[in-house]
């Protein structure tokens, strides 16, 4: 053992177990490591989509963060990095501008920035996905008032709560 | 330079406790379906012109509280 290993960081190995359905590679927070900011590594693979519903509005609900986050969506193709052999759907803003794309991309989402339904419309292969929150802690306050009716009876609210505000 | 909020709110409440000064006051409650909403107000007489509830891009999340020109 040394004096150091509390460094390296192999999720459910030497830190915490979380209950969480995705395949998560890494999560890191204030209380895994003091002074870390918040991560979250998992991959994403064929038929995570199904997960998260397949009707308008789907996917993880509108929300802010009390920190800047960084959403980085990698491919997993090194002789093609920028194809993320995936098609991914996520809103942005209050107004729930909505966004697709095809390439590995980084989304910069600012602090208070109300953002998602994120959710994958399909996955070829997998690929990395890396939550960077620019803060010790995972917040998180969600806006269900800004999805139609019909979408919010389809959410399961009780996966969604508000935390840390 | 007063602050109104504008009809862009969400009535989510979050700049209640955020303004240093308390000047954003609580409304009665509405409801939305089953969802249970926030409406808010700027106290003008409270309000001391900090420029906080504007000093951040997405301090409000709605970008709902402007400045009275």
């Amino acid at each position: 053992m040394g004096k150091y290993d509390k460094y390296f960081v192999k999720y459910g190995i030497n830190t915490p177990k979380v209950d969480d359905m995705r395949p998560l590679v890494a999560r890191m927070d204030d209380s895994v490591a003091k002074g870390s900011n918040f991560y979250l590594v998992h991959w994403v693979a064929p038929g995570f989509g199904d997960i998260l519903g397949d009707y308008e509005y789907a996917g993880h609900p509108p929300h802010i963060h009390k920190s800047a986050e960084l959403l980085m969506h990698i491919g997993g193709d090194p002789d093609n990095p920028m194809d993320l052999n995936a098609e991914i759907e996520m809103y942005m803003g209050p107004e729930l501008e909505r966004h697709t794309f095809t390439e590995s991309t980084i989304i910069y989402i600012p602090p208070n920035f109300i953002h998602s339904p994120w959710r994958p419309l399909r996955v070829d292969k997998p690929f990395l996905f890396i939550e960077i929150n620019q803060g010790p802690e995972h917040t998180e306050k969600f806006y269900p008032q800004l999805l139609p009716k019909e979408a919010r009876e389809k959410i399961d609210w009780s996966m969604w709560p508000d935390k840390g505000f | 330079m007063p602050y109104k909020v504008t009809d862009s709110c969400l009535k989510c409440g979050y700049c209640i406790e955020r303004c240093p000064e308390g000047a954003i006051i609580a409304d009665e409650k509405e409801n939305m379906d089953e969802l249970v909403l926030q409406p808010v107000h700027i106290d003008s007489e409270m309000c001391t012109d900090c420029g906080v509830c504007v000093s951040e891009e997405y301090w409000c999340p709605a970008q709902a509280i402007v400045a009275i020109r």
